[in-house]
């Protein structure tokens, strides 16, 4: 080999690398600087189109308007057109906000600019309120332009008093639910018990009622419904059997049962153990213990959520046949735009036996495990072999979605089989074993858009009443009031696949649908935000088995949060009127739900100047 | 049978493999630089032509000119707003009529290689004026939305530039 040659393809290789570098180096030089450009130009389109927005709504004035929408404007504001004159599109907004009427915003912002959601996504929100929004901004980056209105109200006396008012004590008349989820088992004769455990933090004195709704699938004969225990107290005898049904698995019956002489401030202990010879014993939608109760605590928003959702103690008795078994469901809810940081399941199951292998009429397969476990639908774990004690922790968060959230929990038995000696126990005891015990914890955030201040929470439970039938609608309207929760308790005798559709006078949204059969929860989390509190709102249940009616004692829950203060409104000559006036205001806003013991007000002159709102924040956000 | 291996014919094929490698990568390279990089090279050339649109928005919207009372006989520099910002006086604009687009150009734009149009509608798409011209198979046109009010209405400005 001669030294020239070897040189030669030496170096071109040597060139070939050099060229690839430079190749690089400047791809990635122009691809970082395009990148940057690109953002810098969006950037600057959107604040362009967000100050213009402001700018524009600053400059148009009332007169601008076509004379349509200057008449509107003029009956909804209830203002003279010569006091409207020259008052600027962002004043106009702020007085429609002031006057509760931001339902005209949208007529007044698509006369004035049509179809601007072909431009770009616009929200206008005032003092964070948002009054008009051509979408969610769900991007990360928004552009925001703000402007600073204040002004006054015509026919207001310039000179004297005004009056704003704040509750301080209350007295509320709120409901506490606490559903039981099916579950059962103690098959063909074998003893189910349940024992439930709940905490009521208010003197039995305030309870005005307290009611035990119980619907269960049994045997036919009374002697297989055997004990119903509250606080030890056998309440048994005092079960007012509503609605029964016999069929060829025995019997689908509700009733009710009056707990209030027995509930105590603390833990409370409901007992009930029944038996079905014919089939599994079990407990049906629409089991729940109601507690309504005076109460005089304020909301305290808090956006971090840390929850322990606690199952029952479920234990299933063998009746020699060694064929215990025992299966339990459990729903729990994260509203919608949470942000959900950690689901955990813990799941504590005495008494497993290894079965070995069996047979599943329902799938026509052999199969070797004892537990499963499964979420929303999707199984997330199978146990073969297992201990005799099961202590497992089970990461949910990826199997969590916002809405309702359904488990179901399978040990020793599956379908229509059912393995397990002596007897199976699905483990819970949250007053003396809470961390020992079966339940899912949960933490999350809420959307910013759920946080609420100087409210007070007011929990309704309602009847949904009307006849036995399927499907069944329900009414509701929330009189204005801001709702932090709604759940439907829905009670059936039997039942296969639901769905839940809500219609809120302008859509209807479907939000809940069975995963599969007889997976209906107790409890369906229904979020807020499917209802327009300033309509009337329906609520459809529909079941796909024909004779499985939703009964009347199905119930609607919901939380209302009540403002618990009045600002400043008309100008009186004296101070006693401004007072008088601040008083009435707040009783008429407390409506029926509150009733205020203390009331606080505060009563300011004014001077020349006929002041009524603001400054406010008038916003234009761009994404 | 083979042959005995001499030096020459190994260095011959080794020479051959570094050469067509360097074809290889000249090649690619070009590739690159031609086909992938055109895009990026296209945005940044662009943050060029969307200075020229933002000052003609700025010329439109922010600006009364020199002097804020203009007339085609008589100005030093541009401008079409009213005093108030957002707001365009429509006389302003009404002088473009009989101001020839090549003439003025020079008016709106830094650099002459770039072209220029502005199309003035209302808010529902009704078209009120347009000027300057517009080629939509440019090599680079940059674009921009404003919205400002003309007369008593709320209007919506498209502004291009282009080469």
């Amino acid at each position: 080999m001669r030294k020239g040659i070897v040189f030669t393809y030496d170096a071109l290789l040597a060139l070939s690398l050099l060229v690839s570098f430079l190749v690089l180096v400047v791809m990635y030089y122009y691809n970082t600087s395009s990148y940057e450009n690109y953002v810098m130009i969006k950037e600057k389109k959107n604040n362009y189109l967000a100050k213009d927005m402001i700018t524009t709504l600053n400059l148009m004035k009332y007169e601008d308007l076509p004379q349509d929408l200057q008449e509107l404007l003029s009956s909804r504001i209830n203002m003279t057109k010569d006091f409207l004159k020259g008052k600027s599109m962002s004043e106009i907004l702020v007085l429609l906000w002031v006057k509760n009427q931001t339902s005209y915003v949208d007529d007044l912002i698509s006369n004035v600019y049509y179809s601007i959601d072909g431009i770009t996504n616009l929200n206008i929100t005032i003092n964070d309120d948002t009054i008009y929004s051509t979408g969610n901004t769900s991007s990360n980056i928004i552009y925001v332009a703000y402007t600073y209105i204040t002004g006054y109200e015509e026919n207001k006396q310039p000179l004297g008093y005004v009056g704003k008012a704040f509750a301080t004590k209350i007295k509320k008349n709120t409901t506490l639910v606490f559903p039981i989820s099916p579950e059962g088992a103690g098959n063909r004769g074998g003893w189910l018990t349940i024992t439930k455990k709940f905490y009521f933090n208010s003197s039995p004195e305030n309870i005005t009622d307290a009611i035990f709704y119980i619907s269960i699938h049994q045997g036919i004969d009374s002697a297989d419904f055997e004990q119903l225990r509250i606080n030890g107290n056998n309440i048994q005898n005092n079960v007012v059997w509503i609605w029964e049904e016999i069929v060829s698995t025995g019997k689908g019956a509700f009733g009710y049962v009056d707990l209030k002489p027995y509930i105590q401030q603390g833990w409370n202990e409901l007992l009930m153990r029944f038996r079905n010879p014919w089939f599994n014993a079990h407990v049906h939608p629409g089991s729940r213990i109601e507690i309504t109760y005076k109460d005089d605590t304020f909301y305290r928003s808090d956006k971090n959520n840390i929850e322990y959702v606690y199952y029952e103690n479920v234990r299933s008795d063998e009746q020699a046949n060694r064929n215990t078994g025992a299966w339990a469901t459990m729903e729990y809810y994260v509203p919608l735009n949470s942000t959900l940081h950690n689901a955990t399941l813990h799941l504590v199951i005495n008494n497993v036996e290894d079965a070995g292998w069996w047979f599943s009429w329902d799938d026509w397969r052999w199969y070797n495990w004892d537990v499963r476990v499964y979420v929303n639908g999707i199984l997330i774990d199978e146990i073969e072999n297992p201990p005799t004690t099961i202590d497992k922790y089970y990461d949910l968060t990826p199997y969590t979605k916002e809405g309702t959230n359904y488990i179901v929990v399978y040990a020793n038995t599956y379908g229509n089989v059912f393995t397990g000696v002596d007897y199976t126990e699905i483990y819970s005891d949250p007053q003396n074993d809470p961390y020992g015990s079966t339940y899912v914890f949960l933490n999350y955030t809420l959307d910013k858009s759920r946080l609420y201040y100087g409210k007070i929470d007011v929990n309704v439970n309602e009847f949904l009443g009307g006849n036995k039938e399927n499907p069944k609608s329900y009414d509701v309207i929330f009189d204005n009031y801001p709702l932090l929760k709604t759940l439907l308790h829905v009670a059936q005798l039997f039942s296969y696949t639901i769905t839940i559709d809500v219609d809120n006078g302008n859509t209807v949204q479907r939000v809940f649908e069975s995963l599969f059969p007889r997976g209906i929860p107790s409890s369906v989390y229904i979020d807020p935000i499917y209802f327009d509190i300033s309509n009337v709102n329906t609520i459809t249940m529909t079941d796909s088995c024909s004779g499985c009616d939703y009964l009347p004692e199905s119930s609607f829950e919901y939380t209302l949060l009540v403002p618990s203060h009045v600002g400043y409104g008309n100008v009186f000559p004296t101070r006693e009127e401004a007072t008088e006036d601040a008083i009435q205001r707040l009783i008429k806003v407390l409506g029926k739900y509150i009733n205020a013991t203390e009331i606080k007000n505060e009563t300011v002159s004014i001077g020349n100047i006929p002041y009524l709102y603001g400054p406010v924040t008038l916003k234009v956000i761009v994404w | 049978m083979w042959r005995k291996l001499v030096k020459g014919q190994a260095l011959l094929s080794d020479f051959s493999i570094s050469i067509a490698l360097f074809l290889v990568i000249i090649g690619v390279s070009f590739f690159i630089q031609k086909e992938i990089l055109k895009d990026s090279i296209s945005l940044i050339e662009k943050s060029n032509s969307f200075r020229y649109v933002e000052d003609i928005g700025k010329r439109l919207l922010s600006y009364e000119g020199d002097p804020p009372n203009w007339d085609p006989s008589n100005f030093n520099s541009l401008g079409f707003s009213t005093e108030k910002e957002n707001e365009i006086n429509w006389t302003k604009i009404s002088y473009l009529n009989i101001m020839p687009y090549e003439t003025y150009k020079i008016y709106f734009l830094r650099d002459l290689r770039y072209n220029f149009f502005l199309n003035i509608t209302y808010m529902n798409g009704t078209p009120i004026f347009s000027y300057g011209i517009y080629n939509e198979n440019a090599r680079e046109i940059s674009k921009m939305v404003r919205i400002a009010k003309l007369n008593n209405a709320v209007v919506k400005i498209d502004i291009f530039v282009w080469r």
